[in-house]
């Protein structure tokens, strides 16, 4: 072997060293369920890049923990994405003609097996035009064998189902009021009243809908809430199982927010894109958003980009530190929530 | 208490179409919560604080169309998405474009 081989084999062995000793750099992706198609967005070149169809209209969607699986709730059914494939892989069909089930909160354990279920009950009768409303009832659904693991009764409209990543045992449930759930035993526990205060608070409205994601994953579920004399936001601590609450210097209508990975700030987005300093609740800095509506929120991992939207059929793309718009991605339909996945 | 049948079968084919238990359901007919619409207790948003434009929520009302479908927000005025039109969306995907085929809603 000459001197020249031994230095070329040297400098690939130099070269391999340099590529693997840097850490592979993810790429962020957002998923937006849209009326008919599941639509990913590359956060490199800000386009679709992929377009997954179905025919429903989705009303949320959660990752499971591992995040190989991304679950659409379709009110009547859930329907499974495979996130390594971005394939629709599965359908669980919850609804029947005699059987009327509609999903309004839907969660992930943290063991990725089963589908925790907010759901409404309306059962008809045979041959006649009567019906019967049960009452709402929270399911256990394993995902393997399509199969109820166990139900327990709970008070209406519970929107928001937040599996706590430290305990398996409890659940949050967010709605007309915040409790844990325990779901062995089924016992509610309230921990914050929002319908029903505590002696002495404002009585608090709260939409729950959206549980955007973020970088890092800092486990903090944030959403505003109105009272009669300002806004708020109660802030469901996911690696505690602790709730809190930020009042809001300013009102600003909002449906959403996300927290900043430092945890600095918080986002809130309806008509206006609103920064809020988290320690203070003061107000940072708002802009109305250019294209109209937006319901969700989604940042990237280096924290520089937010992505705003949907609503209408479009994603604009703005600056975390500026505010300033970037540009807009077109969709292909309306859609409700946007969620990121760094691959 | 068992409840009375207000309606009792006299020939063979009012039998055939008595009511049958389905999925073990009872009599019990709760009434709190109706099937779909106004599942979520939600008031405020329409109520609009702001002095200066944004003027109105939500703007425009198009882009709030579909998602006020879908939970059944504004029954009256969008289709039903969860019970009576659960299709509509292939009429209009996207409000803002398609807004014209919803001159009629066709029924399932």
């Amino acid at each position: 072997m000459t001197i020249k081989t031994n230095r070329a084999i040297l400098a690939m062995m130099l070269c391999c060293i340099a590529v693997l000793s840097f850490p592979v750099m993810a790429k962020d992706f957002i998923y937006i369920p849209c009326v008919n198609a599941l639509e990913i967005i590359d956060c490199e070149t800000d386009t679709v890049v992929e377009s997954i169809p179905y025919n429903d209209y989705i009303v949320n969607s959660v990752f499971s923990p591992d995040k190989k699986r991304y679950y659409l709730n379709a009110f009547h059914s859930v329907y499974a994405i495979d996130t390594t494939t971005n394939k629709l892989i599965d359908t669980y069909k919850f609804s029947s003609e005699l059987s009327r089930v509609t999903i309004l909160g839907l969660g992930v354990s943290n063991d990725n097996s089963q589908l925790y279920l907010s759901c409404a009950i309306v059962k008809k009768k045979q041959n006649i035009p009567k019906l019967n409303v049960l009452p709402p009832q929270f399911v256990v659904y394993d995902i393997k064998t399509k199969k109820m693991v166990k139900n327990y009764q709970i008070p209406c409209s519970f929107t928001g189902v937040v599996p706590l990543r430290n305990d398996n045992d409890n659940v949050i449930l967010v709605g007309l009021d915040i409790h844990k759930l325990n779901l062995k035993t089924g016992k509610l526990e309230k921990l914050m009243g929002m319908l029903n205060p505590e002696k002495g608070e404002e009585a608090k409205n709260g939409l729950v809908i959206w549980q955007n994601n973020y970088p890092g994953d800092h486990g903090l579920f944030a959403n505003p809430y109105y009272t009669e004399s300002g806004m708020g936001y109660f802030i469901v601590d996911k690696n505690t199982g602790k709730v809190s609450t930020l009042k809001g210097k300013d009102v600003w209508f909002e449906y959403s927010n996300v927290i900043s990975p430092d945890k600095k700030y918080l986002y809130g987005v309806m008509d206006e894109l609103v920064k809020i300093d988290m320690k203070t609740g003061e107000t940072i800095k708002a802009i109305p958003v250019k294209k109209g509506t937006c319901y969700a929120l989604t940042l990237t991992s280096d924290g520089k980009k937010i992505y705003v939207g949907p609503a209408g059929p479009d994603m604009s793309v703005y600056d975390t530190e500026t505010l300033e718009l970037i540009g807009t991605i077109p969709l292909a339909g309306d859609g409700v929530i946007a969620h990121l996945l760094p691959k | 208490m068992k409840k009375k049948k207000a309606l009792k079968p006299v020939n063979k084919r009012a039998k055939k179409l008595e009511e049958k238990e389905v999925f073990g359901m009872s009599d019990d007919i709760s009434t709190s919560m109706p099937i779909g619409c106004t599942t979520i207790f939600d008031t405020g948003w329409e109520t609009n604080p702001r002095p200066e434009t944004p003027m109105s929520n939500c703007l425009s009302s198009a882009r709030d169309f579909t998602s006020c479908s879908g939970p059944c927000w504004w029954p009256a005025q969008t289709p039903d998405n969860i019970t009576n039109f659960p299709d509509f969306q292939n009429q209009c995907r996207a409000i803002e474009k398609d807004w014209r085929n919803l001159n009629f809603v066709i029924k399932r």
